[in-house]
């Protein structure tokens, strides 16, 4: 075994990196079904939009075979909003 | 592509696969050292969970009861969830403006979000210590 570098060696870095997009995408799975419970409040359609919506974010994020950096970005922004706009339009 | 990418020092952008979009993010400069490109990613991930925390803190104080005035307990629930819309928000918008500085070897942007962000998490802070006791 070698002695470490002055940087960490890339296949580290690009390991940490995909934990990190599955780590945000689980965090992600968490929250939207937090929303879900406490926000859609039975509501169907708003139920039946944050599922789609982290359908969606799931497919850029985790299964996109080729890490588009920018466009899953906007899509786990766009994600996170929309389940603000639920949470927001379902607080008491 | 982790075993591809060692095969060189120094791998740009292009060859790790990252597309040119968007145009004001790659359109000038020259690519980065990839590591330095893989940890803008993982701190632009980082602010995201942060947000995410926000935006589920927001959602869970609205759903308990609290003894506290209920319009305080609302307001602060509201100010973070969009504190967590704000975060998403500029995490993508410090995420391309750092990778734009790197690609043009200028100065990374400031960190002016992040103190914006602690001072409001204090104040809310002030206001759920309100609330709690």
């Amino acid at each position: 075994m070698s002695a470490p570098g002055p940087h960490p060696p890339l296949d580290d870095q690009v390991e940490r990196t995909q934990l990190s997009w599955r780590r945000t995408a689980l965090s992600y799975v968490a929250v939207a079904l937090l929303v879900a419970h406490l926000s859609a409040d039975g509501d169907a359609v708003t139920l039946l939009v944050v599922l789609a919506t982290m359908a969606v974010v799931l497919g850029f994020v985790w299964l996109s075979p080729a890490k588009l950096v920018a466009l899953d970005g906007v899509a786990m922004v766009a994600g996170v909003a929309v389940l603000c706009v639920v949470a927001l339009a379902g607080m008491r | 592509m982790g075993s591809d990418l060692c095969q060189s020092e120094v791998v740009d952008d292009q060859g790790a696969g990252r597309p040119a979009w968007p145009g004001w993010v790659y359109g000038g400069g020259q690519d980065p050292d990839v590591r330095f490109s893989l940890a803008n990613e993982r701190t632009f991930l980082a602010w995201v969970r942060t947000s995410m925390a926000l935006l589920a803190g927001g959602v869970a104080l609205d759903a308990v009861d609290l003894d506290g005035p209920r319009g305080l307990q609302t307001l602060l629930a509201v100010v973070l969830v969009l504190l967590g819309l704000g975060g998403a928000g500029i995490a993508w918008a410090r995420w391309a403006l750092t990778q734009r500085a790197m690609r043009r070897r200028e100065p990374l942007p400031g960190t002016r979000a992040l103190a914006v962000f602690a001072l409001v998490l204090i104040l809310v802070a002030a206001g759920l210590v309100v609330l709690v006791l």
